[in-house]
């Protein structure tokens, strides 16, 4: 269990661009001029949207006498710096075997998200970027959590970014949705650490998961929410489910009849759908005048592993 | 006394041959397997360390090499595949490669065919987890499964992250696998950035320019025992991960930051740096890495840097699997009684100052340092007692 110190999220617009039917951040420059004093130059544009949102996460908090601190950076991402990864492709193959840029095959690399966001906040401790396609940012937070549990960290930033590329239909095919789903892009991060006092809540669990089928999933869903209440909430505490991606609406309608007095919180429709919208929505919703409660984030993958992510917020050192 | 993390069984598939027994029987020969790179075309003629016993037109050749690996692993540990075992054992995997032989495979088909092609990078499999989900789903393994993508160090930080999610009590035991394939993005890349040497790759040596590229896979089964376990299986006794913030590409150059990450690796084991008998190092052959490299095992070890070795010349760089790969090869060959000879020395450098092992070196047990440096400032010590 670490405390909530502080959260960042950057969502995309509520309307999709004409072109391309896909939702963005339109104004993600003045975001970035607002956020990073300085900001790198030559860094992917998964990488400059990871770098605003962990920086402004880590500028969100302003308590002193963290200086010193070891501070891990856990990114996840599903699709990497797949811009970046495109064009090199495209420069090696436009004339068999052409050389690439060499900065753009290095811009390419998904790490040099994590390790930009490191350079920009000092953080010189462990430095992990996981793919894990839809639960990479479920994936990125156990990682941090085994650092705090081993003690190689005293403070830890955890984020998710994933963006739009491509036409909708690769996105579809990439993803195994439909190409009418509202795709959308962006970054979310949590900064966690030891400060009861100015927290804003508290990250309690995350639990990953395989199963066997979806009837299969449903049962160890309900189960693991059960355990989750039976071991963390309080006495009159109110209970939110957040359902992420590919958490069928069948099953929300399930746990809605299982636990009559948990409400749920979509927040999808504010994210957009991308691998790692849960990082953006859980992000948001700690930024947001959501009411103190236990809180349990559902995910799944197409892969047949899924998570759960428990937190609380304690409202209201916002 | 708190548990120990054992390595229960190891497998491993490189240039050298399918095996431990291959490999091991290749490294104590000092026998090499670089050979010029025939699984695509290339503008140049290059030498690689590439895996002939997988055939070339094997595009799951990431799936192909790790399957391999893990059967071994298991077998070496006792078990099969599919055993009831591994319904709570976790998959870490280290990659970064994921299915982009394929993707090159298309691109070249489309192209060849006169056809524009497609982004094809969307294809079902786009995405590294895939990767890995296949892998699990294979061999019959329901626990936590991860991909960790941190360039070359990837399947360094699966192991330490590893040994981490047993020691939470999060599963009863751990596959690590690191596995890449060779691939004209990671070929063309690497040339671009003129990290590539023309010749080869030698370690250490005063006239080195570059790296030798190579594929493969290992894998490690690791499992809690406890404390007054008197088998003699490899343990664990440290992993440090930590970031050299000074150039996303290249390490800093007076070592501070290589030696950091050995220190805290040797701390974090409760040992001090005289109990350490042989370093693995990163050992890449760059001029870059090797002479940042060197100076952090003078500031580690003062003057008296113990033998030290680096294995890039028989598996080349595999890139995220090589950290892996090079503590399954090391560690096997401790297991047979000695450490082997650095290859591809020939000529000190007078800015290094320091000499890699020569010969093969009779050891039977011990602590070892292992070394895994990579793109993007990314450190990683882990120390073994064997």
């Amino acid at each position: 269990m670490r405390d909530i110190l502080s959260a960042f999220a950057i969502l995309p617009d509520s309307n999709p661009d004409a072109e391309t039917g896909r939702r963005t951040c339109r104004n993600l420059e003045d975001i970035k001029m607002q956020v990073l004093a300085k900001a790198p130059r030559r860094i992917g544009y998964m990488t400059k949207y990871a770098c605003i949102g962990a920086v402004g996460c880590l500028k969100n908090w302003n308590q002193a006498g963290n200086e010193g601190k070891t501070l891990g950076i856990f990114h996840g991402s599903a699709l990497g710096n797949i811009n970046e990864t495109h064009i090199v492709q495209q420069q090696i193959f436009k004339e068999e075997n052409q050389l690439p840029s060499p900065i753009r095959f290095s811009m390419s690399l998904s790490n040099m998200s994590s390790f930009n966001i490191a350079v920009l906040t000092g953080a010189r401790g462990p430095n992990i970027l996981i793919s894990q396609d839809e639960l990479s940012f479920e994936g990125a937070m156990l990682s941090s959590c085994l650092a705090f549990e081993s003690q190689s960290i005293e403070m830890s930033l955890i984020g998710g970014t994933d963006c739009c590329f491509g036409t909708n239909r690769e996105l579809s095919n990439a993803l195994g949705l439909s190409e009418e789903t509202a795709f959308g892009e962006g970054t979310g991060w949590l900064l966690l650490g030891r400060d009861s006092d100015h927290s804003l809540g508290e990250f309690l669990d995350v639990r990953m998961f395989r199963f066997a089928n979806n009837e299969d999933l449903s049962e160890v869903f309900l189960e693991e929410i059960q355990k989750a209440m039976d071991l963390f909430k309080e006495e009159q505490e109110s209970v939110f489910i957040l359902p992420g991606l590919r958490i069928d609406c069948a099953f929300v309608e399930e746990l809605s009849n299982s636990f009559p007095k948990v409400h749920m919180v979509h927040y999808l429709e504010k994210t957009g759908i991308y691998p790692t919208a849960s990082a953006a929505g859980i992000a948001d919703i700690i930024n947001s005048a959501h009411p103190s409660g236990l809180y349990l984030h559902l995910a799944q993958d197409k892969g047949n592993q899924a998570a759960i992510m428990i937190f609380r917020l304690n409202n209201r050192n916002l | 006394m708190p548990d120990k993390i054992a390595v229960k069984g190891m497998g491993i598939i490189s240039a050298l041959g399918k095996g431990k027994t291959k490999n091991v029987e290749m490294l104590k020969q000092n026998s090499d397997r670089i050979s010029p790179l025939t699984l695509f075309p290339n503008r140049e003629s290059i030498p690689v360390c590439q895996i002939e016993d997988i055939p070339a037109d094997t595009v799951n050749r990431n799936d192909e090499f790790a399957l391999l690996a893990i059967e071994e692993a298991l077998e070496d540990a006792g078990l099969a595949v599919n055993t009831s075992i591994l319904s709570n054992a976790a998959l870490l995997l280290g990659n970064t490669t994921v299915d982009a032989l394929e993707w090159e495979h298309k691109i070249r088909k489309d192209l060849a065919n006169g056809n524009k092609h497609d982004s094809i990078l969307f294809g079902q499999g786009s995405m590294a987890g895939t990767l890995s989900s296949r892998i699990a789903e294979r061999i019959g393994l329901t626990g936590i499964v991860l991909t960790y993508s941190t360039s070359c160090t990837s399947s360094a930080n699966a192991l330490v992250q590893g040994v981490q999610l047993l020691q939470s009590n999060r599963a009863e035991r751990v596959l690590v696998v690191g596995t890449e394939s060779l691939t004209s993005v990671s070929v063309r890349g690497f040339s671009s950035l003129s990290l590539l040497d023309s010749k080869g790759c030698f370690p250490f040596d005063r006239n080195r320019s570059g790296l030798l590229l190579g594929e493969g896979a290992a894998a490690i089964l690791l499992e809690k025992v406890s404390s007054n376990d008197d088998s003699v299986d490899p343990v664990i006794l440290s992993g440090f991960n930590s970031c050299d913030l000074s150039h996303p590409t290249a390490s800093e150059e007076t070592g501070i930051e290589g030696a950091r990450a050995m220190e805290s690796a040797i701390a974090d084991a409760g040992i001090k740096a005289e109990m350490i008998k042989a370093v693995k190092t990163h050992g890449t052959g760059s001029p870059n890495n090797d002479l940042a490299e060197g100076r952090a095992l003078v500031r580690v070890f003062k003057d008296r840097v113990p033998p030290f070795v680096s294995l890039k010349r028989y598996f080349g760089h595999a890139l995220g699997a090589s950290g892996i790969i090079e503590i399954v090869a090391f560690l096997s060959c401790i297991q047979r009684g000695f450490i082997p000879a650095s290859i591809g020395f020939s000529e000190l450098d007078p800015d290094i100052n320091l000499k890699p092992l020569s010969e093969n070196l009779e050891v039977k047990n011990g602590c070892f340092l292992f070394n895994s440096f990579g793109f993007g400032g990314n450190m990683v010590s882990i120390v073994i007692e064997v």
